[in-house]
This record gives structure tokens, C-alpha cells and sequence, in this order.
């Protein structure tokens, strides 16, 4: 059986599993394949339990108590995960009212995310609230497009971060949306928002020849698509109007993408996009190949990467 | 320059691998409600928060005669917020309140249940600490805001507002009955979140504003109280207000 054929088995062996996966043989077996998961939320939106059973569209989905079993059944089966949450972790249950965000970031830190983004939302206990909230995070928060020198959160948070998986280096890093007109100026106080394109293109840049990343992940809060005549920058505008980013993990919009997004950047290289609604009913899920071979030769790559929309 | 070049062949001989990435598999998981079971360190954490919140969270305030549902231009759900928005705030000040506003994106429940009505029920559909102001607007000034929800598709308003949305613009505005005066002077119940600018209301922030000092949801919650308190369920006024 070839390397390719297999993993394309696997994979239909993993969708009829309870959690997708199988132990694959295919990785162990091919020291030149490497699986890296990449699990993720956005917008959970302080949705600690379950939506109420109360007859709506929503009830019974989500809870973090059941999304961290799932959490842990995957990192059994895998050996390289990436837990990533892209902003709007506050606000929306009285978990946030009464306690300011505190479970919030607890669960997470249990639950063992790697990073997180911020959202708009995330500023609606004040900057004194985020800074005191995040203090219960054993998680970086990734953001690069905003600048937080004259505040409280100074030196705080990170524009990026470097995760070494089984010797691939993936960078991390997080862009927020404009907060001016969204989020009241005496929440966010002297908070900078940079232009979140040029931002990007810079810690892309850097994380790509700087840091020599093998795999460049985009925590947005930018929000997934607008109308032509809204004049915001979206994770689609984003990802075609930049180069060196393979995924963007989106938020914002509460988007349910049945699948992601596959797009061409500047330079017509894939970028993916990927967003998983809200309040934590879906768990995102990525699970990435890496084949190491010489720069011009690859056995098991894939053309279908390659943007096949529009 | 001789560097340089050593350079080059050196990184030519050393063959370097790269990591390429050969595929991408996508399965995202929904977590139903028998999907998983509970994590029990998870669950552990969540308890202690879990039962101080119900002691607060599970009274019953009221009842709601119908299921309402959010929608555009108007609907049950809309209506009822902003009528209950006006009364409660025509009770703490004494001129008299020709409308309220809510913008749209502050109700946060598509459907509201019909039934016994919780105290986590009004948390759902009003988490944000907002504060209602009264605002002093200007005949124009109100035509803005009109015009900004008609833009939008409509925003929640109270009954004593009638307005038509023609090519996204509000047209043939009426409140209490009588035509738009551009030159009056108009007092309008609306949340903080707009009164300051957000939902890029910014043309508000120059108007004389008064703070209520009451929160929108305690507001609701006093509502709901009042009206079982007289023996009666809480019903959407179904009135138009906003026409396509």
C-alpha cells in the first residue's frame, strides 16, 4: 500500500471512530510522515454547561466538562496537539457576571489550551478584569495588533508564540478586530489597535524566515467574511491579501464552516480558514501531514489544498 | 563574498530537509448532549461556581404567555424588550419618555421559551452590564438613528414608534402618533452601549444624555416581577413599528 492510499483509508477508518481518530500506523510507520491535530474553539462565550434544556434550537449542546473528555480522548490517541482558542472566551452565561471570567480561563488551563486570542467581548470587564482573569490562565494570550504599552496589560501578552511538535515548528500568533465603535473606549482604555494587515504580514514574515517556522497559524478575531459595503477586514481578505500563513483559526462572526475555507494567498499558495460557530458546540479540528523530504520533493502531497473555490 | 559562497555550497551539499505539508484532514466534532460524558476534574472546578450561581439563578420571576422570537424588522421578542425598556424607564424619570431603543445584537437569545420564567433566562438574553440613558435628540438627530435601523433591517423599538424602511433609509416616521419634527426635542430611553457610540452610533455622542443609573436586564427582571406581582403574564405587543 502506498503512503498516500493509506492515509486516505485512515481517514475514513477515523470518521466511523467516536472521536475521528485511530492510532495511525501510517505515522509510526513512515518516519518521513508527521501528524501534527489542531484542535480549536472561538466564541465560547463564558458557555460553561450546556445550553438549558428549555426547548430551544441549541439545548443540550456544548460544556466544557464534555469537551475536555473529548480533549483527552484525541491527545490519547495523538501524539501532537495543538489546543488554540480564537477570542470572545467571556461574556454570555452569569458565569461571566459573577465571577468576571475566572472559570473561563480555569477550564482552559485544565483543559490544557496552548493559546488563545483576544476578542472584543473579552474586554467587557474592564482591562482591569482581563488583567486579573489572566492571571487564572497557564496559557499565553497571542495578539499583535494591539498595543497595550500604555495599559495595565503592558508586557503581558505575547505577539507570538513557537510550539516545537516532534521537530516541526509551528508559529502562532493573534490579530483582534477594531475595537472603536464595537467596544466602549472606558473598557479599553488606551489600548492601540495596529492594522491588523500589515501586523500580520509582519509576524507572518518573521515567524517564516526569522523563526524558519515549518507551519504559520493565524488566531483571528477578525471575523470570517462582510458585505462589500463594510469596510472591515475578514479572515477571506486576510488570507488572500497576505503570504506565508497556512491556517487561519477564525472567530468573531460565530460562523459554522462545514469545512474550511480553502483559499490562495498572494503568491497563489493554499490557506485554509477555519471557524467553528460558538459557545463551544464544536470542537475544531485539523489534522495536518507533514512530510519531510528534500524542498523540491514530495511523495504524498496533495493538490487538493490548492483553492478550488469561487 | 567568499562567505557567501561557502555559504551556498554548503547549504547545497547539506540536502536539507524541509517539512511539507501533504495533506490536511478536517473533522470538527460537535459535542451533543450523548456524545461525551463529563470530565470529572473538569466538572469538579465548574461545581463550587455552578451552585452559587443557582441559588440566584433558578427563581422563578414570572411567566411569559407565549414563545417569542427574535427577529427583523421587528418581532414578539423585540417588541416586548423595548416596550418593557420604556415603561421601566418612564417609572425613574419624571419628563416623558417619547421612545426606547435597543440595538439589536444586545438581545442575545433567538427564541425566548414560554413559561416560567427564570432569573438565568433574562442573564441569556441580557448578559452585558449595561445602564440605561435617557438622550435629548434633535428632530435630525433621530432621523439618523431611524435611518441607521432601517439600514440595518430594524431595531427593537417601543410601541410609540412607526416608521417605514424604503431603500434603507426610514421613511414616513412617526412617534407618538404625530410626524418627525425636525426641530423638536425628543427624550429617548437607550442603552449606554449606543448612547456612547457602539453599533457605530457615534452620531449620538454629542447629545445631552442623563445615566439612570439602572442596569437594562435589571430593568426586565423589575418588568417581569411587577407584572406577576398584579396576577399577569408577560405577552409581546404585536403593534407595527417597523415596516418593510
Amino acid at each position: 500500500m502506498d503512503r498516500r492510499s493509506f492515509i486516505k483509508n485512515s481517514g475514513l477508518t477515523g470518521f466511523l471512530l467516536t472521536t475521528g481518530t485511530f492510532p495511525l500506523l501510517a505515522d509510526m510507520e513512515d518516519p518521513n510522515i508527521t501528524r501534527l491535530t489542531i484542535l480549536h474553539t472561538n466564541d465560547v462565550h463564558s458557555r460553561i454547561e450546556p445550553f438549558p434544556m428549555d426547548g430551544s434550537k441549541n439545548e443540550g449542546l456544548g460544556g466544557a466538562a464534555k469537551r475536555a473528555t473529548l480533549i483527552k480522548r484525541i491527545r490519547k490517541e495523538q501524539k501532537n496537539v495543538l489546543l488554540l482558542d480564537a477570542g470572545d472566551m467571556f461574556q454570555g452565561t452569569p458565569y461571566f457576571n459573577f465571577f468576571g471570567g475566572e472559570v473561563e480561563m480555569k477550564l482552559m488551563s485544565q483543559m490544557g489550551y496552548d493559546a488563545a486570542t483576544i476578542g472584543n467581548h473579552d474586554f467587557d470587564g474592564g482591562m482591569d478584569g482581563l488583567e486579573r482573569q489572566l492571571k487564572h490562565a497557564n496559557f499565553p494570550i497571542l495578539i499583535s495588533n494591539y498595543n497595550f504599552d500604555n495599559t495595565i496589560l503592558n508586557g503581558k501578552t505575547q505577539e507570538y508564540k513557537i510550539f516545537n511538535k516532534d521537530g516541526i515548528k509551528i508559529g502562532v500568533f493573534g490579530l483582534g478586530i477594531e475595537l472603536n465603535g464595537l467596544v466602549p473606549p472606558t473598557l479599553y482604555k488606551e489600548t492601540q489597535y495596529l492594522d491588523p494587515l500589515t501586523e500580520a504580514q509582519k509576524y507572518a514574515s518573521i515567524l517564516k524566515n526569522d523563526e524558519k517556522c515549518d507551519y504559520i497559524i493565524c488566531l483571528s478575531h477578525l471575523g470570517f467574511k462582510y458585505g462589500p459595503t463594510e469596510e472591515k477586514i475578514s479572515d477571506i481578505f486576510l488570507a488572500t491579501n497576505t503570504q506565508d500563513i497556512d491556517l487561519i483559526l477564525g472567530g468573531h462572526t460565530h460562523t459554522f464552516l462545514k469545512a474550511p475555507e480553502r483559499l490562495s494567498n498572494k503568491l497563489g499558495k493554499p490557506v485554509l480558514i477555519n471557524q467553528v460557530g460558538w459557545a463551544g458546540i464544536v470542537l475544531g479540528r485539523l489534522d495536518i501531514y507533514f512530510e519531510k523530504n528534500k524542498k523540491d520533493t514530495c511523495v504524498t502531497c496533495k493538490n487538493l489544498l490548492v483553492s478550488s473555490n469561487s | 563574498m567568499k562567505i557567501f559562497f561557502l555559504l551556498f555550497i554548503f547549504s547545497f551539499l547539506s540536502c536539507t530537509k524541509i517539512y511539507h505539508v501533504a495533506d490536511v484532514q478536517n473533522r470538527n466534532h460537535r459535542i451533543e448532549k450523548a456524545s461525551f460524558p463529563v470530565d470529572v476534574e473538569v466538572a469538579s472546578i465548574i461545581e463550587p461556581y455552578k451552585l452559587k450561581l443557582e441559588e440566584t439563578m433558578n427563581v422563578v420571576i414570572g411567566f411569559n404567555e407565549v414563545e417569542m422570537t427574535k427577529g427583523k424588522p421587528q418581532s414578539s421578542l423585540t417588541n416586548w424588550f423595548a416596550d418593557a425598556l420604556l415603561d421601566e424607564t418612564q417609572k425613574l424619570v419624571s419628563d416623558p419618555i417619547d421612545f426606547a431603543v435597543q440595538n439589536y445584537g444586545g438581545i442575545r437569545v433567538p427564541v425566548f421559551a414560554k413559561g416560567e420564567i427564570t432569573v438565568n433566562e433574562i442573564y441569556e438574553l441580557m448578559p452585558f452590564d449595561n445602564l440605561m440613558f435617557v438622550l435629548e435628540l434633535k428632530g435630525e438627530t433621530v432621523q439618523l438613528l431611524f435611518d441607521k435601523m432601517a439600514e440595518s433591517g430594524g431595531w427593537p423599538v417601543s410601541r410609540n414608534v412607526y416608521f417605514e424602511i424604503a431603500y434603507g433609509k426610514a421613511k414616513n416616521i412617526k412617534i407618538k402618533g404625530f410626524p418627525l419634527d425636525l426641530n423638536k426635542i425628543y427624550n429617548a430611553a437607550i442603552p449606554d452601549y449606543v448612547a456612547s457610540g457602539g453599533d457605530n452610533a457615534v452620531f449620538l455622542t454629542d447629545s445631552k444624555s442623563h445615566n439612570t443609573g439602572a442596569l437594562i436586564r435589571d430593568m426586565l427582571i423589575n418588568n417581569i416581577k411587577e407584572s406577576h406581582a398584579k396576577g399577569l403574564n408577560i405577552k409581546a405587543d404585536l403593534s407595527p413599528r417597523i415596516i418593510e
